[in-house]
């Protein structure tokens, strides 16, 4: 989202114009938002997203598509990352894809290396917690 | 070149969707050099760092560097912004380049039926050293790398195993070219590489298993990101990740 001049916020993904309450927001300031949701019938935004403690962030997952037989996923998996999902549409790759799944996974289990999430949290923190929790009616949940 | 207008593009617009969606951290592509030069490709990076606060950090890396076979690929990161991250390095070459008789002593003996199958046919053979299909050179050399291995080598005479197109045209052929090579084998003819061969050349694990006959399974190996590229992308992820955690828990 941008900020403009006269205060509006101009979202990227769909041009749209909302109004959010919350802190002065400096023109032509780059902010993000994280699971907006439109309340019916309603000209507000609500934000409701639980942001979890920085020791339960697991920052290995990651997806692979139009993956062929896996060339990226096989080797972020030998750096100790978890693979969630490989997607191709071809069928000749899906035995090799299974069998380096299986095989890899139950050799890559204990590196921790905290990958996804912590970059959410830090913009999160960065351009969210002066817009985003100030925004937001609900205490984020407890854990 | 067909560009944005080609419909291998559209993969790429729609994996940019779910990329932005789904707030991906470090989306990682990667696709032939032409990639970098593509104004529609970089255009859509551009939009898609600048709405998620992140960086475009490219590099082509040549995989004949280090590794008896050619692969040049290019390779894009994005990274949050203001994370500390030098350019993607590239590939510590080794002097002279490898060639394939560092990898090969001597050519792995299969099966008698494999080896048919793998054996390049009269027509093969006559388009292979006419000088209307290209001026590749076909007989792979023991004192060089391999040229890289496409998704349509051991079938580009045939349709694609895959089912991703029909054979062909001869026109398509002469105007294109041929692209592909053979070996000697022990028997003094004319192979394509057996699967597990050009497994390792890519630097895939040879003992994948491909269930298909060998011949048609070097489509999906031609195809593949090569697994010590993907390793040199994402160990350089890992850095970054690593240094910014250090980093984040020295603030918390």
């Amino acid at each position: 989202m941008e900020v403009h001049p006269d205060g509006a916020l101009i979202t990227s993904a769909r041009l749209q114009s909302v109004r959010l309450m919350g802190p002065a927001l400096e023109p032509l300031q780059k902010v993000t938002l994280y699971d907006v949701k439109e309340s019916q019938g309603s000209e507000s935004y609500v934000l409701d997203k639980y942001i979890p403690s920085n020791d339960m962030v697991d920052l290995t997952p990651f997806k692979e598509v139009t993956s062929g037989i896996g060339g990226i996923g096989m080797r972020a998996m030998y750096l100790g990352m978890k693979c969630l999902a490989l997607l191709d549409i071809n069928d000749m790759v899906a035995l090799p894809l299974r069998q380096m799944v299986t095989s890899v996974s139950s050799r890559a289990t204990s590196t921790v290396h905290r990958f996804d999430i912590v970059f959410n949290v830090m913009k999160r923190q960065e351009v969210g917690s002066s817009v985003a929790s100030h925004a937001n009616p609900f205490p984020p949940k407890e854990t | 070149m067909k560009g944005e207008w080609d419909q291998r593009a559209d993969v790429f617009k729609n994996v940019m969707k779910p990329a932005w969606a789904q707030q991906a951290d470090g989306p990682l592509l990667e696709c032939v050099p032409a990639a970098l030069q593509a104004k529609y490709v970089q255009n859509e990076l551009q939009k898609l760092s600048w709405s998620m606060n992140m960086e475009i950090k490219q590099r082509i890396l040549h995989l004949h560097a280090v590794w008896p076979c050619r692969r040049s690929r290019w390779w894009a990161l994005l990274i949050p912004s203001g994370c500390q991250m030098h350019d993607i390095s590239n590939l510590p070459g080794a002097s002279p380049y490898p060639s394939l008789e560092y990898i090969f002593a001597r050519w792995p003996v299969w099966p008698d039926e494999v080896e048919r199958e793998l054996q390049l046919d009269e027509e093969e053979l006559n388009m292979f050293h006419s000088k209307f299909y290209g001026n590749d050179i076909r007989h792979l050399r023991m004192n060089q790398a391999a040229p890289c291995i496409l998704h349509s080598y051991g079938s580009v005479l045939r349709e694609c195993p895959c089912g991703c197109r029909g054979k062909f045209s001869m026109w398509r052929l002469q105007r294109v070219g041929i692209r592909g090579f053979y070996f000697m084998g022990n028997s003094s003819k004319e192979w394509f590489l057996h699967v597990m061969e050009a497994a390792y050349l890519c630097t895939i694990l040879p003992s994948t298993r491909f269930p298909h006959v060998p011949r048609d399974s070097l489509c999906p190996t031609g195809q593949c990101a090569a697994p010590m590229q993907a390793l040199w992308i994402a160990t350089s992820w890992t850095i970054l990740c690593k240094t910014f955690m250090d980093l984040h828990n020295k603030h918390c």
